[in-house]
């Protein structure tokens, strides 16, 4: 039997002895690091078995932390007894490390959800069992969210499902619309839209803003810029493969996007805060009740409205409105390779699918998966979360192995080209064809390293 | 590996002819073998999270090892000659001299005026000792997070401040302008660490003795050259120890850029550290950040030695 209290409080010690240790002398956190992670895999080690002497099989679920997966966890124990679920909670930024480690030493998690754009890597490095059959098995497979299953597939092989999704949509400020004398009927629905709503709102007063991007934050820019590229049928990378590349110079809809974003700034209707904004702090100003027009998650829709504005929402469109998108974001789940107990993992995997697990998603404000839950009813009780349902049929999302090291990081060759497009008025040209040649190695580098 | 044998075979040589000796060396050997066990916690201690990790970095340094997956290649020094043509590194390493060579003589400078001004017993001193010091008790990064609120545009109590007293009109490029951004971390690391220099130097100050001083007050020395040829000289080793901590601190700078400027803008402040986590976290590469800690770990050797050197000759010179 394995103690809970074990595998939770001994990492946390370790972090902070490990703390310590750094204010000495931090050329040793590297080493730090990974020695608390062998320590943390060998402290799970007692638990990784999964089956004790009762017969009921354990198994491990990995988890994000900050959401509330623990219920799940509870209500799936409640109602089995053969299979039994423990769940442990990752830091986001601890996690592919996390998740390393543990698959090294054979100790990992039997399930593991985590951030969609990290399933490429995880399929294609070995961690996670494929599951090919048994996803076509389940008979609402076609249902399932298209952006996150794209991304659970590699190599033609299922490795991992969408578990939650958390797509983007475009938020507006109603109370500002409406004092800057804009209906607030209709979302804006066209680039043109977009600007001249921002104008107006940017009008009112000198700490009111049109828009805001998140300028220093990749992995937000996959919820607040690749949505307008996708939307206009461009894409940023061809399929994950060892022999990808990026399509920032070759795909028009890139640059078409980007200087979109340069006339916004150059306009003076975007947020200034926002160029430096990391991520840590995305949205403070919207929630202000500053902020006129926002492409991001649902998420941020009830803080605005308990800061004492009106929320609207729409989809993300093309310049003509003739189309939309949106970022495939949220949690994909799957089974790892090195799980004694697949069977049993699975049917937990599986079970996280089932309509009434689903649907109790909504009431939480994320997005459900499956897309066989809109009906009429439903989306007269969730407006907001009937819509991400609907952009999600048309939800993308980079499709990488080094999504990571080309988007997300902030030395990231995308990040850079962004920033010097949007604030610098750089070349748009001249500074895509730079990314793509920056790119190049990141992504020959990452499928190397994993031998392909 | 010949060195160590031969020494020993020279020492039983030389031990050989002399019986009488034999006790004391027996003696000698009984103290060192229970010295060897009183401080074995320490070694064992030190063997397990020093050396064995350090072997370990330098064998990872020279593989192709992941972080994920299996694959694990042995390829020499494929990872230290790919460092030496490796522009963004070299950039790095610009940029932390830069960063050190900054930091470190404000630490001193500054740090040794304001240690003056607290160096004695008035009324407050206390406030003025804890006031500087407050800073140091706050970690790096919930630091580095305060001032990310202080420079906020629009609401920034900084820019506030500046253009209510009409110094500046319009919000600075705290973070936007290259130069400005570096500026920025150093008034941030400034404000969080002088506290620990001004401590360090005003107990060196206190440490140098009363009559010392007055003698030379009393030979009509005047206050600066009391404190430039008397104070300072026998504060030497408290000056070392500020030096060497601020350079070893800067050298390894990451939590403060990692929050604030996250390497920009357009990568201009990626740190040496900054860019060994990257290559280990963002593009899963251990074996290359492996390599480039351990070039990090020879330049800071490098450096300190040389520093030592420099104070500790003056010193025995004067």
């Amino acid at each position: 039997m394995c103690l809970t209290t074990k595998s939770i409080s001994l990492p946390t010690q370790l972090h902070h002895s490990t703390k310590r240790k750094h204010m000495k002398s931090r050329n040793r956190k590297l080493i730090a690091l990974g020695l608390g992670a062998a320590l943390l895999a060998g402290a799970l080690s007692g638990c990784s078995g999964g089956s004790s002497s009762s017969g009921v099989t354990t198994i491990n679920w990995w988890t994000r932390v900050g959401d509330d997966r623990a219920a799940f966890a509870k209500k799936f124990n409640d109602t089995h007894t053969d299979v039994q679920v423990k769940v442990t909670q990752v830091s986001d930024d601890q996690y592919v490390n996390k998740v390393g480690t543990g698959v090294r030493s054979n100790n990992g998690p039997d399930v593991l959800d985590f951030d969609v754009a990290n399933s490429p890597l995880f399929a294609a490095t070995g961690v996670l069992a494929d599951v090919s059959d048994k996803v076509n098995g389940l008979d609402f497979a076609h249902d399932l969210n298209p952006g996150m299953s794209k991304l659970g597939t590699y190599d033609n092989k299922t490795y991992s499902v969408p578990f939650i999704a958390g797509p983007s949509i475009l938020l507006y400020n109603k109370t500002l619309f409406k004092k800057a004398g804009i209906q607030t009927d209709t979302p804006p629905a066209t680039w043109a839209g977009i600007e001249e709503d921002a104008k107006k709102v940017r009008a009112l007063g000198d700490d009111i803003y049109g828009f805001d991007i998140p300028g220093a934050c990749g992995g937000c820019l996959s919820f607040a810029a690749q949505p307008l590229i996708w939307a206009s049928g461009g894409t940023t990378m061809t399929a994950a493969s060892p022999d990808q590349t990026t399509t920032y110079s070759t795909s028009p809809q890139v640059a078409d996007s980007l200087k979109f974003y340069q006339k916004l700034w150059q306009d003076g209707v975007v947020n200034p805060a926002g160029q430096t904004e990391a991520g840590a702090t995305w949205g403070a100003d919207w929630n202000a009740g500053k902020v006129g027009i926002l492409l991001a998650g649902s998420w941020l829709v009830s803080p605005a409205e308990k800061g004492g504005s009106e929320v609207g929402y729409g989809p993300i469109p093309n310049a003509d409105g003739s189309n939309f998108s949106t970022f495939a974001g949220g949690d994909n789940i799957g089974v790892t390779a090195s799980s004694k107990n697949p069977d049993a993992a699975w049917e937990f995997a599986s079970w996280l699918l089932d309509k009434d697990q689903q649907a109790s998603i909504a009431d939480t404000g994320s997005s459900p998966v499956r897309s066989d839950l809109l009906t009429a009813d439903f989306a007269a009780k969730y407006p907001l979360v009937a819509l991400q349902l609907q952009v999600s049929a048309k939800s993308d999302a980079p499709d990488s192995m080094a999504t990571n090291a080309l988007q997300l990081s902030a030395t990231s060759p995308w990040l850079a080209a962004f920033q010097s497009i949007v604030y610098n008025g750089a070349d748009v040209n001249a500074t895509l064809t730079k990314a793509d040649a920056d790119s190049a190695p990141l992504i020959k580098q990452a499928y190397e390293q994993a031998g392909q | 590996m010949t060195a160590p044998t031969v020494t020993r075979a020279g020492a039983k040589a030389i031990a050989a002819p002399a019986p009488a000796r034999r006790r004391r060396h027996s003696l000698e050997r009984r103290r060192s073998v229970a010295g060897l066990i009183a401080v074995s916690p320490a070694l064992a201690l030190i063997l397990m999270f020093f050396v064995a990790p350090m072997v370990l970095m330098f064998w990872m340094s020279l593989n192709n090892w992941p972080l994920l997956g299996a694959v694990q290649k042995f390829i020499g020094g494929a990872n230290y000659a790919e460092a030496v043509t490796d522009g963004t590194f070299w950039n790095s390493v610009l940029f932390t001299l830069k960063y050190t060579l900054i930091i470190t003589p404000i630490e001193l400078f500054l740090g040794y005026a304001l240690a003056l001004i607290v160096r004695r017993r008035f009324r407050g001193v206390a406030f003025f000792r804890a006031a500087y010091f407050a800073p140091v008790v706050v970690g790096f990064a919930s630091g580095a997070y305060i001032f990310l609120l202080l420079i906020q545009p629009e609401s920034g109590l900084f820019d506030q401040i500046l253009q209510g007293l009409g110094i500046t009109s319009a919000p600075l490029p705290w973070l936007t302008d290259s130069n400005f951004a570096l500026f920025t971390v150093v008034l941030m690391i400034t404000w969080k660490t002088l506290g620990t220099s001004i401590i360090l130097l005003m107990v060196g100050m206190q440490s140098v003795p009363e009559e010392i001083r007055e003698a030379s007050l009393m030979d009509g020395a005047s206050w600066f050259k009391r404190e430039w040829f008397i104070t300072l000289p026998l504060m030497r080793s408290s000056v070392a120890l500020v030096l060497m901590l601020n350079l070893t601190g800067s050298f390894l700078a990451f939590d403060q850029f990692f929050v604030m400027t996250h390497g920009g803008p357009n990568q201009s402040t990626v740190t040496i550290v900054m860019w060994i986590y990257t290559n280990a976290f963002v593009r899963y590469r251990l074996g290359y950040s492996a390599a480039l800690s351990i070039l990090l770990l020879v330049l800071l050797v490098i450096f300190t030695v040389a520093q030592i050197r420099a104070l500790r000759d003056r010193s025995e010179e004067s």
